[in-house]
């Protein structure tokens, strides 16, 4: 059974219209990668997805009354509380547990990703990549059905990107559940499950990696596929 | 012996003739028409007598005092009176010839001095709203109002002297006046000159009207005892009073004049 | 002379310092309401009160205080307000126009990131606001508060204009009593007090230095 069933969203900014009809599911512990150029509607399916835009048309089901988690492009950590804090705000607001617990669950989390050592550092104290990991731990603490990443690694330098990439993997491990958008090509390939390939508000093709990326059905996959291979 | 004690008497007594015109039949104004010029004795008081930017002296009196010189054929010096109280000192030992600084006409001044008729007026009045000045016709009526004066002035002194308790010090004579008008208090006490250009029909304050006059001093011109100056002067400042020269001055720094 | 002089003063500063004191207690507080206003999504609201902001800070604080004072008498035969009270509404108004500006500068210049990171840990607006944004926001306002609290200490000398007794006022009258020096000692008690606070504004910069953003 699916864990994940996305129907026909549709999603317009004024005339625009962004989203045209999505639909897809996914299952408990598979990685799903999106790609795609920009403007394709990608980011838009995502914030479908985790509340941030409702869509006009269309249903999202998430089997279980589960939740979504979402690390962003930027990061956006809160500047004024440490690693720690940030994993623990919300957790703690939702005071379900005893705080200590939720300080050892935080400390776990940030062990996950690495940052075991840098818990007391301040956002600006920590690099691109650091923080990213700080953000994935943050969304983890909720622990959501499906965790999505809208571009994890596009705001970082293009060393840093590895550690990120390398977290989310270990992420698949311990099976996870993902939905990643991103241009990173080889982490597509290597990491997800399934690909989806968006244009123009809708999915022009959706298949495992070895479909998409060696034997695209559509014409404009091959044409994009083939573009994003030439500039990595 | 006897011969020239007679004529040592007989030349005391010709001596003393002559002393004797000196001071009554030589006059005064001849004294200071010989000298060529009229010492003005002043004190730094504007609007009166003060210094403009170019350190020169000018106000009310000073301008006053240059064109009765003009008339009379004299320079003017100005001479700044140290010590106010010994101000008939210095007009009796010669120092000045005249003192000429707003100066109140009084008793003591009456006495000690020749003082010219008044110039200036100095008054401080009651306004309160038109209707209801009629309730109050003396001072004592007026004690329990709520009273505006500027911070500091005549005025305040005047409500205080009648023995308004409840007084507001406010930044100058206009805010006082903006008190009545608003009703934050019921009367203000400020300058005759400016309560009769700004209450009445024609005025943004139309509903307010001049009341009790608190204090009411009258302004003039002292010269020496006896000295016949002050009758010539009197002739001039009548004549100026006449052609409107003094109005145009007392527009000018804003006073009333004595009519 | 000196003594006597600068217990006068004194006396005065200490209503000048009640002026300020007592602004900021209201002022503060409704600044954030009149923010509020400004930001609503509801275009009635937010455009009168941005035509009232515009008003306030577009007319000299002295007008305001005379217009709050005399006002209702000039006009409409009302009886006025105590004179303390009216310079505290008029200050408090006015002061709260301006610190609303500050604020909503601050707050719109939080990048919309910081909302949607909440949004989608699931904190409500109101742990939204108190625990991630607010601290953001303060940090940047603190500068532009500083200076315009600052600005306040000199403008309590307009109290006056109403005959509510400060410290400029004392000053003043020792004019008319023919001392001319207060006047220009009372500049002391100013640059004492806002000195005062330009340490305290220091310290509250470093206090909240210790994160970026």
């Amino acid at each position: 059974m699916a864990l994940l069933e996305v129907n026909n969203l549709t999603k317009s900014f004024g005339p625009i219209q962004v989203l045209r009809g999505v639909s897809f599911s996914l299952s408990q512990g598979q990685v799903l990668a999106i790609i795609g150029s920009s403007g394709s509607g990608k980011t838009t399916l995502l914030r479908c997805l985790t509340g941030l835009e409702s869509p006009d048309s269309g249903s999202v089901c998430l089997s279980g009354g589960g939740s979504f988690g979402l690390v962003f492009q930027n990061f956006n950590l809160f500047p004024q509380y440490t690693a720690l804090e940030n994993v623990m705000l919300a957790p703690s607001l939702q005071k379900k547990q005893p705080k200590e617990q939720l300080r050892q669950e935080a400390m776990d989390l940030l062990s996950q990703v690495g940052l075991a050592d840098r818990a007391g550092n301040y956002p600006w104290q920590l690099s691109g990549g650091q923080q990213q990991r700080t953000a994935i731990a943050r969304a983890l603490a909720l622990k959501p059905e499906v965790l999505c990443f809208d571009e994890p690694t596009s705001a970082l330098d293009p060393e840093l990107t590895g550690e990120v990439l390398r977290t989310i993997k270990g992420l698949k491990e311990k099976n996870h559940t993902m939905i990643v958008v991103t241009h990173e090509m080889e982490f597509a390939k290597s990491v997800a499950d399934v690909v989806i390939y968006m244009a123009d508000g809708v999915i022009e093709e959706m298949g495992t990696p070895e479909q998409i990326f060696t034997d695209p059905q559509s014409p404009r996959t091959a044409r994009f596929v083939q573009a994003a291979w030439d500039t990595f | 012996m006897k011969k020239i004690f007679a004529m040592l008497l007989s030349v005391l007594l010709v001596l003393s003739l002559f002393a004797g015109c000196g001071s009554s039949g030589d006059s005064d104004m001849a004294y200071i028409k010989d000298k060529g010029k009229l010492i003005v004795g002043i004190t730094d008081y504007a609007p009166m007598d003060y210094k403009d930017e170019n350190g020169e002296w000018t106000g009310f009196d000073a301008e006053f005092a240059r064109l009765v010189a003009k008339e009379l054929d004299l320079e003017v010096e100005f001479f700044l009176i140290a010590a106010w109280s010994k101000k008939v000192f210095e007009l009796d030992s010669k120092n000045i010839d005249c003192i000429w600084n707003g100066m109140t006409i009084d008793e003591e001044l009456l006495s000690t001095c020749s003082v010219s008729d008044p110039y200036v007026i100095n008054a401080q009045v009651v306004v309160m709203k038109a209707d209801a000045i009629a309730n109050y016709p003396d001072a004592a009526s007026l004690a329990d109002l709520k009273f505006a004066a500027e911070n500091g002035s005549a005025g305040q002194k005047a409500a205080e002297s009648i023995g308004v308790k409840n007084i507001v010090a406010v930044q100058d004579q206009a805010a006082a006046l903006m008190e009545v008008a608003a009703g934050t208090a019921d009367a203000c006490v400020i300058d005759i000159t400016m309560a009769y250009a700004m209450t009445g029909e024609g005025t943004s304050y139309d509903d307010l009207g001049v009341g009790l006059t608190l204090t009411s001093e009258e302004y003039g011109i002292g010269f020496r005892k006896g000295s016949d100056v002050t009758a010539k002067v009197n002739e001039i400042m009548a004549k100026f009073m006449e052609d409107g020269t003094l109005d145009a001055l007392a527009q000018k720094y804003n006073l009333t004049l004595a009519k | 002379m000196f003594i006597p002089v600068t217990l006068e003063l004194l006396k005065g500063f200490g209503q000048s310092v009640n002026i300020f004191l007592l602004t900021l207690l209201f002022a503060l507080p409704l600044g954030g309401v009149v923010a509020m206003g400004s930001m609503s999504r509801f275009t009635p609201l937010r455009a009168f009160t941005r035509g009232f902001v515009w008003v306030i800070r577009g007319t000299p604080l002295m007008l305001q205080l005379i217009l709050i004072f005399y006002g209702p008498g000039l006009m409409f035969d009302l009886p006025a307000l105590p004179r303390f009270t009216a310079v505290i509404i008029a200050f408090a108004i006015n002061y709260a126009c301006y610190f609303s500006e500050i604020y909503r500068g601050g707050i719109e210049s939080i990048p919309k990131g910081q909302y949607e990171a909440c949004q989608v840990l699931g904190l409500t607006k109101v742990q939204t606001f108190f625990r991630v944004i607010l601290l953001q926001v303060i940090k940047r306002i603190v500068p532009s508060m500083g200076n315009e609290i600052i600005t306040l200490v000199k403008d309590t000398a307009l109290a006056r204009v109403i005959a509510v007794y400060e410290v400029t006022w004392a000053g003043e009258s020792f004019i008319k009593k023919g001392l001319i020096w207060p006047l220009f000692y009372t500049g002391a008690f100013y640059l004492l007090f806002c000195g005062g606070l330009t340490l305290l504004f220091g310290w509250l910069e470093k206090k909240l230095d210790y994160f970026r953003g």
